[in-house]
């Protein structure tokens, strides 16, 4: 398993150096003088030759590239060019509540995903299954966004049960939460409801039956272990395109993490915060990613 | 018995007839079929259907309910919501399909030259595609358009880069397949040049999955087309796009919750629409489930 891990971790350090080099000349891509985008409009000519030394600005590419990558692993990322504070300052202060919006989801929708299965799968072609097949229908065709307006006007702005925007509490994080949940319900959903339902064909299963034990226990003990394998790569891969998809829960219920300020950033073209919050967004991806193979691993003994 | 004649007399339709005969048995299939036909029809008439301008705001008829002289009544510029929202569906449409072209123009070249040339430019190719993978499909798009600046045509070019992963592993799978099939060592044999093979006689076998999995993004290119133009990142905010009309709409939920629904609604059934049909459309593709999967 040691050695899993190693090699998995290893497999990220040529993707991380593509990653923050891509991201690095997306900078150089916008056309002007680099010195200029990064130093904002505000900078006065003094601040910007010292950046232009600072960042290397007058040297290879290659160099300023290592001055990049050398700056960011001592978590300097620059300073924000609307608000003048450091960016790694800033980002710090929103990733926690992204994480915090994702986790939620997460848990909600392996809450409502799981049960939804196995009861689907159980009760193959009863109201049960069809309602699950229906929902999950609806919640890989309703957009993040979409949802979000809907739990917005019916449940805070009509029935006035939850709070329409904010985040100082736990009701706050419940709508954002649910609609960034309600895509990997229906994957996780569909994903276990098929799973499942082959795995209680197998002959295994079957003599459990035989044996005499309960139902429940021939599903919850036999059955649902092996069937759980590609469920749990879903929720682990759902977690990472949360990630994408928070930008749009944090938008409607105005969230402040990181996606939301990644938005309005690029609205006051505010470059070094795009960088950061975009590298940020990509690390946490590529780290859950890896997890996600981990934990796969570690569930399947045979793909070691 | 029958389904013996079925099969026999469906292997020897054409293509598009046999996938026909499967598309018509399954019934979710075809309401999204019907649906997307409907939406199609109305993008594609939209300037004809209705007399009122999509964009022309009437300030005395702002915030009207449906049901009026307004069929979805209209927004808070007493522009038509119906003239509107078909004239999204065009634009929807459009930059949906434009998206799902550009990743296909440069995602289906890379896999092909990565898959059948191999080596160092399998590696590199694919270590760019996975750079790609590195991120969340909707932020690589965020950071494309912070480099090009918003805009409806940047924002085709952006949703489109950042399906080209898809494309290139799909095809460098099927091009690694095909290459070692005798006819294509034949086509070697008899001198034909790396490129010709890779053209003629490897890129047609990969059709077919290229389309599924075209048909299958569909959906997720409009829905991030819209989320894209819902977070302001689509340009002119007067133009009638559905993300960003949304967008609009989410400011007036308490006074006239229609100007949001209305939009979100065409979304809907839009991503409905297409996820139905491209389900089908791919289970009749498959040739695993034919001819009887039922």
């Amino acid at each position: 398993m040691t050695r899993l891990v190693a090699r998995r971790v290893l497999r990220t350090v040529p993707v991380l150096l593509g990653v923050s080099m891509l991201i690095f000349l997306s900078i150089r891509l916008i056309p002007g003088d680099p010195a200029l985008i990064l130093a904002g409009d505000r900078a006065t000519g003094e601040m910007i030759e010292q950046l232009r030394t600072d960042l290397g600005l007058n040297r290879p590419l290659s160099t300023q590239y290592a001055i990049f990558v050398t700056r960011a692993l001592a978590g300097d990322l620059g300073v924000s060019i609307r608000t003048e504070q450091p960016v790694t300052m800033e980002l710090m202060r929103r990733y926690p509540l992204t994480l915090l919006l994702a986790g939620a989801a997460m848990l909600f929708s392996v809450a409502v995903g799981l049960p939804l299965g196995i009861l689907a799968a159980v009760h193959r072609g009863r109201w049960i299954d069809k309602t699950s097949v229906i929902v999950a229908l609806l919640g890989v065709s309703a957009p993040t966004f979409l949802v979000g307006i809907i739990l917005q006007l019916y449940v805070a702005v009509r029935l006035g049960w939850l709070p329409v925007t904010g985040s100082t509490g736990w009701q706050h994080l419940l709508l954002p939460a649910i609609s960034l949940g309600i895509f990997p319900v229906a994957n996780i959903t569909r994903l276990l409801r098929g799973s499942l339902a082959d795995v209680l064909g197998e002959d295994y299963v079957r003599t459990a039956r035989a044996k005499g034990l309960p139902e429940s226990l021939v599903i919850l003990r036999h059955a649902l272990k092996p069937a759980l394998i590609p469920a749990v790569t879903i929720v682990g891969l759902q977690f990472g395109s949360m990630l994408g998809a928070s930008v749009f829960a944090e938008a409607v219920f105005a969230w402040p993490g990181l996606g939301r300020y990644l938005v309005q950033a690029i609205g006051y073209r505010d470059y070094p915060v795009v960088q950061g919050a975009v590298l940020m967004m990509a690390l946490t991806y590529v780290a859950a990613n890896a997890t996600v193979d981990l934990a796969y691993g570690w569930l399947d003994p045979r793909i070691r | 018995m029958r389904i013996a004649a079925t099969a026999e007399r469906t292997d020897a339709a054409p293509a598009p007839a046999r996938w026909w005969m499967y598309l018509r048995r399954d019934r979710a299939g075809l309401v999204g079929l019907v649906l997307l036909g409907g939406i199609i029809a109305a993008a594609i008439a939209s300037p004809h259907i209705t007399r009122y301008d999509p964009l022309e705001p009437s300030l005395s008829e702002a915030f009207q309910t449906p049901g009026g002289g307004h069929v979805l009544g209209t927004d808070q510029l007493g522009r038509d919501l119906f003239a509107r929202v078909i004239a999204g569906a065009r634009a929807s449409l459009l930059s949906g399909i434009g998206a799902l072209a550009i990743s296909l123009l440069i995602g289906v070249p890379i896999g092909l030259v990565s898959g059948y040339a191999g080596g160092t430019w399998d590696d590199g190719l694919m270590a760019a595609v996975e750079v790609l993978m590195s991120f969340p499909g909707v932020l690589l798009a965020i950071l494309a358009i912070a480099v090009l600046g918003p805009g409806q045509r940047n924002l085709i070019l952006a949703v489109g880069l950042a399906s080209i992963p898809v494309f290139a592993r799909l095809v460098r799978g099927s091009t690694l397949a095909l290459r070692e099939q005798e006819y294509v060592t034949a086509a070697r044999a008899l001198g034909a040049t790396p490129s010709r093979i890779a053209i003629r006689h490897v890129l047609p076998g990969c059709i077919s999955p290229i389309v599924i999995t075209a048909v299958l993004r569909i959906g997720t290119t409009i829905v991030t087309v819209a989320g894209l133009g819902f977070l302001g990142l689509g340009g002119d905010p007067a133009l009638p796009e559905w993300g960003a009309m949304l967008s609009q709409g989410q400011e007036f939920l308490r006074r006239a919750p229609h100007i949001a629904l209305v939009p979100g609604v065409a979304i809907l059934l839009t991503v409905l629409s297409v996820n139905l049909f491209g389900d089908a459309f791919a289970d009749a593709l498959n040739p695993r489930l034919q001819p009887n999967r039922r």
